[in-house]
């Protein structure tokens, strides 16, 4: 499940691609003879539909990743305020931290409207294992999990290292954006709680401190469930679609906030100790782990966290709303997303550990 | 305390999720007892709409009780600024919210 999912967003079970139109893309980007033998759903992401795309290439078998977006929801976000990044902007992002060193799935085709999939990406298959209970648990990964903390060091120091230059096509979220966006959100939600207006006050009485940083390319949701993990470790950072130009340091707060440990006992991601994810980031980036900025973002993100749960519980409970019953008969009821709708139910996870925070730190940051 | 969704709303989700989903990939023993915990969570969503007094929609946007006015009190109150951000009563009158709520949705929560 990706957290790009932001409110009013309800799953519908997609067709499947067009067969013909795929193979018809796949010969053009790749050279030789290629087929498909067979195409899986893999992900329920709210936005992207992910397949997994069995083929024959030059005689031998292969797997392919197709990510796409349907039209509709590209002229929704062409309508919305942008929280993801369009499929386009999400392969050139992806490209730029390739061309850094980041682990990322290797691109096969760009797919336009001409191609008739809709907009996305086919990339090859990474193989590996993205369930965070496996990567934390299984003795399988043992060796993998010593070896993480630096990897993710290391991918997020190069990512922070694209030229903002080269990429102004990403929206530009500073501290300052994410709170307006995080207070709008909150304000046309119609809920009045405690928590998240403290949360809410506590930030927006400390974003002078963050008014004139330079912003650089940040992941924006770098965590368990967005890596591709085999035996030696990082193999692929996947889910670019929250990325922006933001401040480096809130890639490493969402990365040790305690949703993504998965009930780890590691402060990085279930799996790592803070002191050696920011040592290994001082090493690859040659720049200074600012601690006082990155438990602003902690608190940040808790509250950004628990907004999306808010949005999803919402979207949960509209979507019921309007699939309201007339006469006893269902009348064009959307599908409601237990996921969702669980995930609505965690509002006050972020929010509980966001007052733990701040009563351990007082208000002195 | 609101629930959002509310126990309706996740009930529901829940049961499109069996019915919808689940139920016709299954066969044999597990599509029986599946059809059996969805009729018994129909039942529950009957009995919840008796004491709704009526299935309206309204009611399942947010599990409404008596810490509700209170919440949204306190709340305004932090919006506004009419409380200082560390006063210790503030602090512990959330912290009892968010543990009444957490209670239910996920006690573990609050071991760590």
């Amino acid at each position: 499940m990706t957290t790009a999912a932001l409110a009013g967003t309800v799953l519908h079970e997609p067709a499947a691609p067009d067969h013909a139109l795929l193979t018809s893309a796949l010969r053009i980007a790749l050279p030789g003879p290629v087929s498909v033998t067979r195409l899986r759903r893999i992900t329920a992401g709210a936005t992207k539909q992910t397949w997994l795309v069995d083929v024959v290439e030059h005689g031998e078998a292969g797997q392919l990743i197709l990510q796409i977006l349907p039209p509709s929801k590209v002229e929704s976000m062409a309508g919305a305020a942008q929280r993801t990044l369009t499929p386009e902007q999400d392969t050139r992002i992806m490209q730029l931290a390739l061309a850094q060193g980041v682990p990322v799935p290797a691109l096969v085709l760009k797919l336009e409207s001409a191609h008739g999939l809709g907009h996305g990406q086919i990339t090859r298959f990474v193989a590996g294992e993205t369930l965070a209970p496996k990567i934390l648990r299984d003795a399988r990964y043992t060796q993998a999990r010593t070896r993480l903390t630096a990897q993710c060091a290391q991918a997020l120091a190069d990512t922070h290292r694209i030229a903002p230059g080269d990429a102004t096509f990403l929206p530009r979220k500073s501290a300052v954006h994410q709170w307006q966006d995080n207070r709008s959100q909150v304000d046309a939600s119609g809920v009045r709680h405690p928590a998240l207006e403290w949360g809410l006050r506590w930030i927006e009485e400390r974003l002078a401190a963050h008014v004139n940083l330079r912003p650089v390319p940040v992941h924006g949701d770098f965590r368990l469930g967005n890596f591709i993990v085999n035996d030696d470790g990082l193999a692929a950072v996947i889910d670019w679609e929250l990325a922006h130009l933001g401040d480096p340091m809130q890639d490493l707060a969402w990365l040790c906030l305690r949703t993504w440990r998965f009930g780890g006992p590691g402060e990085v991601g279930g799996f790592g100790q803070r002191g050696e994810l920011y040592a290994a980031y001082e090493r690859s980036s040659g720049s200074a782990v600012n601690e006082q900025r990155v438990f602003f973002w902690e608190m940040a993100c808790q509250v950004r966290w628990a907004v999306m749960c808010l949005g999803m519980g919402l979207g949960a409970a509209t979507a019921r709303e309007f699939g309201s019953t007339q006469g006893g008969t269902s009348v064009n009821r959307p599908a409601v997303s237990l996921e969702h709708s669980l995930i609505g139910r965690r509002m006050e996870e972020p929010l509980w550990d966001m007052i733990q925070l701040a009563k351990t730190r007082g208000d002195a940051l | 305390m609101s629930q959002i969704p509310s126990d309706a709303a996740l009930l529901a989700a829940t049961l499109d999720y069996l019915e919808g989903q689940l139920l016709p990939t299954l066969e044999g023993e597990h599509r029986f007892k599946t059809r059996l915990a969805v009729n018994a969570l129909k039942a529950l969503q009957r009995g919840q709409r008796v004491q709704a007094g009526g299935d309206k929609a309204a009611a399942d946007a947010f599990s409404l009780d008596a810490d509700q006015g209170r919440s949204e009190l306190l709340a305004l109150s932090i919006l506004n600024q009419e409380v200082a951000l560390y006063d210790a009563g503030t602090l512990a009158q959330i912290e009892q919210m968010l543990r009444k709520s957490l209670a239910i949705n996920n006690p573990k929560w609050m071991n760590n």
